[in-house]
């Protein structure tokens, strides 16, 4: 887990778009800054699950492809 | 039953022409015991094709009753059906069709408690289909997967979203292929609008993604599928497909997986 210089950007590619972040940022401070609910969705980077408990402690890396599943229930 | 009839043969060449199914994987197919649980728009489709393709065993669970605005997607029931149970609407109908096949209709809601009463009839060699319509049956569903080591095919899908996965939570399986439950992937809190009554979704949609679960199902009957613990995700509106590696949360209280200890012990 090595954090990013505060100075330096990463390009990551975010629900198939491009994004440049700054600094070390984790999952959780990303989907923060997305104004995402953490409750009703499940995130994917580099087509891998990734839980929940672990967003806190993930940072997001350069390429890195990050993608947001929303839950669904209904059948 | 060991072996097919004379009009089995005929009935079910074309799968057997397969050359990875064959005579060996419709016998299985056959002598398969399959429960679906939730006969909405997933679970009526499903039954459908697996009782088409040969399964004589099912036991079905919804306490809902047949709708008006459950007609225009879930194609096993008429207006005549409207304000009886699913369960023995879809018995009534697919009995008229399937004269060999057994049934067992259940018309109770599935609570932590009526999946407990139900564990004898929802034990090993049952293939567990999740077609609910919320999270709360969808996690109790899981912990019975989970807790008797049984295969889940589980389907969801909300507006133009659906999502997919199956788990053997018997297969004795490496640290490698850790994938967790549903749990892992939507913890208890889990918290959405996402459901059919309040997205609204088109049937052809929800139909895609019943086939793949049937799909998935016979194919893990025959012993043909490989992609255990792959999330699919479908987007009905650009017909596009993503897949997710499922891994276990460290911090899941259900899926300690015993069957990961015995193996990790046993080398």
């Amino acid at each position: 887990m090595d954090a990013n210089h505060p100075s330096q950007s990463i390009q990551v590619v975010f629900n198939g778009a491009a994004e440049t972040l700054k600094g070390t940022v984790t999952i959780s401070e990303l989907l923060i800054l997305k104004q995402l609910p953490i409750n009703a969705i499940a995130i994917v980077v580099n087509d891998e699950v990734l839980p929940r408990s672990r967003w806190n402690h993930v940072i997001c890396h350069q390429y890195d492809r990050i993608n947001v599943f929303s839950a669904v229930a209904g059948g | 039953m060991n072996t097919l009839s004379a009009k089995q043969y005929i009935q079910y060449s074309r799968t057997m022409l397969l050359n990875d199914i064959g005579e060996a994987g419709q016998l299985a197919i056959i002598n398969s015991q399959v429960a679906i649980i939730g006969l909405g728009g997933l679970g009526q489709l499903v039954v459908q094709y697996l009782a088409a393709a040969g399964v004589k065993q099912f036991i079905l669970l919804d306490h809902d009753v047949v709708a008006l605005d459950n007609l225009p997607r879930q194609l096993l029931y008429n207006e005549a059906d409207i304000g009886q149970y699913k369960v023995t609407a879809a018995k009534r109908t697919l009995r008229r069709l399937y004269s060999d096949i057994y049934f067992d209709a259940i018309p109770e809601m599935l609570t932590e408690t009526s999946i407990s009463e139900l564990s004898d009839e929802l034990s090993k060699d049952v293939l567990i289909f999740d077609c609910t319509d919320n999270f709360a049956s969808r996690h109790v569903i899981n912990q019975h997967c989970v807790t008797q080591g049984l295969t889940l095919i589980s389907a969801a899908i909300s507006a133009y979203h659906g999502q997919l996965f199956c788990i053997d939570f018997g297969a004795k399986i490496t640290h490698e292929k850790q994938h967790g439950c549903y749990r892992c992937l939507y913890p208890l809190d889990i918290e959405t609008n996402q459901t059919c009554s309040q997205q609204g979704v088109l049937g052809p949609a929800v139909g895609v993604m019943a086939s793949m679960q049937a799909l998935i199902g016979l194919q893990h009957i025959c012993n043909t599928f490989t992609q255990y613990g792959m999330l699919l995700r479908f987007d009905a509106l650009t017909l596009e497909w993503h897949q997710a590696k499922m891994n276990r949360d460290q911090q899941c209280t259900l899926c300690q997986q015993p069957q990961l200890q015995e193996y990790a012990h046993g080398c």
